[in-house]
């Protein structure tokens, strides 16, 4: 049986654990057809049992914490061709994968882990694109908000509300505010060189909250394009991940801090419709797919 | 472990004349261009490599007991020849006074990929991601500054190079080695204060910059900073630093405040009478001499963001390589003596 370590990372809150909660649940309860079928429970699922137990009730998913990881152990079948595999995946905080950016190291566990996986899944969470402003069309943004004519959503308006009112002091760089897209070509960089890996691997990304980005009419791979455009070069140019796939990914179905939202959701009969996977311009509710895709091209 | 680039034969001092001790250039010169330890150099060096062996030194975590990654930090000279010997390469060297736009140059090339693909060349990748993000700072809102600003190059940081790939529409990559260095220091040797054998980086450039300041350019000091050049120019020319098979590029900086001021016609015509005497003067030393304008942080409207920058980068991948680099190997055999034993044996060895 094929045994498949899969590395699932992405900055915090950028819907990892959501992602596995919900797809707990789908390979559970069975309400969808899924391409990955579950084949017996792991004897550890404590975890797995809490997180979509709260996916289910709509409620916030609880946030892994940085000293724990996860692992997560999973007897699975592909539903074509009857082929059984493990997968095994840590879930690790978010923060784990910013230090890796902001203080140039990782904790042994995650290097290990990081060294061992035959394949990377990468979270982006859609509203949460720092995007590098300058100084100079600062004014520009700031008289287009005025106006209410500012077409990027992406654009932190504090930034620009900060700076138009006139800073009172000055700030030191701080590697934490660094443009998204910057840190994450920074992680996924050391993640295909030594110390945590010998070469490139097949690259599943996921843009989660895809509810969020739905309205830009936008395929994943162009929303990428659009919103992280270095990020999209890099995937396409550096030659280190030329295996690659981008979803976008609802796994929530919506924004359970909005009541009429949260209300709405509660309301669905079979909590597994709430979910959404956007591969090119196809929609379906299988959360598998990222995963299988990834596992088939390992 | 440092390292500094030499040649396998003997005599040779490639690593600080920059040129074959049989006249040759590097690309025809038949002995490996190697890394070789630095241990054999002399104590000329030794000051050079002091600095760089620390700036070479892996940093320690800062605060976090884990597996260190790349730094991201700026390149020293052994991380940069390893760069070199890994894939196709280009050194571009930015020479020119404090201030006079070399920092922001090179960091408009970084934050112009940050928006897409810059003139059908696209982003692939970069070992100093954190070196770009520092000095970015100044520019962006984050920073909290009224006006964008560029951090001064300390003259204590010594020689670095900031990293950036670059894959052009026919898929090949470059990887290009842009040079940092505090502008005192390049005063300084044009004074005879620093010793030009230092120049690493213009020995080894692929194309050089000559950064003029445009600001300075329509001003009362627009004589001194053309007498400036000219005497830069000549000290690396009479010391053999640059040569006929350099590449270089003057560059106008700042355009975008010429051509605010309404005296574009006059610097144009200052632009030409220089353009006329370097070509006269250095013409037939120096390989080739382009001529640039650019903005490399437009505060105008009427110039564009980056204007000119797309123009230097493609005029610095056009050039040939001045090196090949090579994975260190043997040595080959003596040329001279190799014939030698092919003659007595009657056949080649």
């Amino acid at each position: 049986m094929n045994s498949s370590n899969i590395l699932i990372c992405g900055l915090p809150s950028s819907g990892k654990t959501s992602f596995i909660a919900a797809l707990w649940y789908l390979l559970n309860e069975e309400e969808q057809e899924t391409t990955l079928k579950l084949v017996k429970l792991p004897n550890n699922r404590v975890y797995l049992n809490s997180l979509s137990a709260d996916w289910c009730r709509c409620k916030e998913v609880q946030r892994t914490k940085i000293s724990e990881v996860q692992e997560i152990a999973m007897h699975l079948r592909m539903a074509s061709t009857g082929e059984e595999l493990e997968l095994h995946a840590p879930d690790m905080d978010g923060e784990r994968w910013r230090e890796l950016w902001s203080t140039r190291s990782c904790a042994e566990n995650a290097a290990n882990w990081s060294s061992t996986a035959s394949g990377i899944i990468l979270f982006i969470h859609a509203e949460k694109i720092r995007q590098p402003i300058p100084i100079d069309i600062c004014d520009d943004v700031a008289e287009a908000d005025k106006g209410g004519s500012m077409e990027t959503e992406n654009v932190k308006s504090d930034d620009v509300q900060s700076a138009a009112e006139a800073p009172v002091e000055e700030t030191e760089w701080d590697a934490e505010e660094s443009p998204t897209q910057v840190m994450l070509i920074d992680i996924l960089q050391s993640l295909s060189s030594p110390p945590l890996a010998s070469g490139g691997r097949p690259l599943s990304i996921v843009v989660s909250a895809w509810d969020k980005a739905e309205a830009t009419g936008l395929t994943p791979e162009a929303w990428l394009k659009a919103y992280l455009p270095m990020l999209h070069q890099y995937l396409l140019s550096s030659g280190s991940y030329p295996v690659h796939k981008i979803y976008g990914v609802s796994a929530l179905g919506g924004d359970l801090a909005e009541p009429e939202e949260l209300k709405g959701l509660e309301e669905i009969d079979a909590p597994s419709l709430r979910i959404k996977v956007v591969e090119g311009s196809a929609t379906h509710p299988d959360l598998t797919a990222p995963l299988r895709w990834l596992m088939s091209a390992c | 472990m440092f390292v500094v680039l030499s040649c396998s034969n003997t005599e040779c001092r490639i690593a600080e004349s920059g040129k074959c001790v049989e006249g040759l250039s590097a690309e025809d010169c038949p002995y490996d261009q190697t890394i070789e330890d630095a241990v054999n150099l002399d104590a000329e060096k030794t000051q050079l490599i002091e600095v760089s062996a620390g700036a070479g030194e892996e940093k320690a975590p800062k605060g976090y007991s884990g597996v260190s990654v790349n730094s991201g930090d700026m390149l020293n000279i052994s991380e940069a020849e390893k760069l070199l010997c890994a894939d196709n390469s280009r050194v571009l060297t930015i020479i020119g006074p404090e201030k006079a736009g070399k920092t922001t140059f090179s960091l408009s090339l970084y934050e112009a990929f940050q928006n897409g693909p810059y003139s059908s060349l696209s982003f692939a990748g970069s070992s100093s991601l954190v070196a770009f993000e520092e000095r970015c700072h100044d520019a962006r809102v984050a920073s909290r500054r009224d006006s964008p600003a560029t951090p001064r190059t300390s003259r204590l940081e010594g020689l670095g190079f900031l990293h950036i790939a670059i894959r052009n529409k026919k898929f090949e990559l470059t990887n290009m080695l842009i040079s940092e260095r505090a502008g005192e220091y390049y005063t300084d040797v044009a004074n005879s204060v620093e010793d030009h054998g230092n120049l690493h980086e213009v020995n080894r450039a692929d194309y050089v910059l000559f950064m003029l300041d445009g600001k300075k350019f329509i001003g009362s000091e627009r004589h001194g900073i053309k007498h400036e050049l000219m005497m830069m120019l000549s000290t690396f020319v009479e010391n053999k630093v640059l040569g006929n098979r350099h590449s270089i590029g003057i560059v106008l900086t700042k355009y975008d405040f010429i051509a605010a001021s309404g005296q574009t016609q006059r610097a144009n015509k200052d632009i030409a009478q220089l353009k006329k005497r370097i070509v006269s003067k250095f013409g037939s030393t120096i390989g080739n001499i382009d001529f640039h304008k650019i903005a490399a942080r437009s505060e105008s409207n009427e110039i564009e963001q980056w204007f000119g920058v797309a123009k230097v980068l493609k005029a610095c991948l056009k050039t040939k390589p001045v090196l090949v680099h090579k994975q260190r190997s043997l040595p080959k055999p003596d040329r001279f003596f190799s014939r030698l034993i092919s003659n007595a044996e009657g056949s080649p060895t």
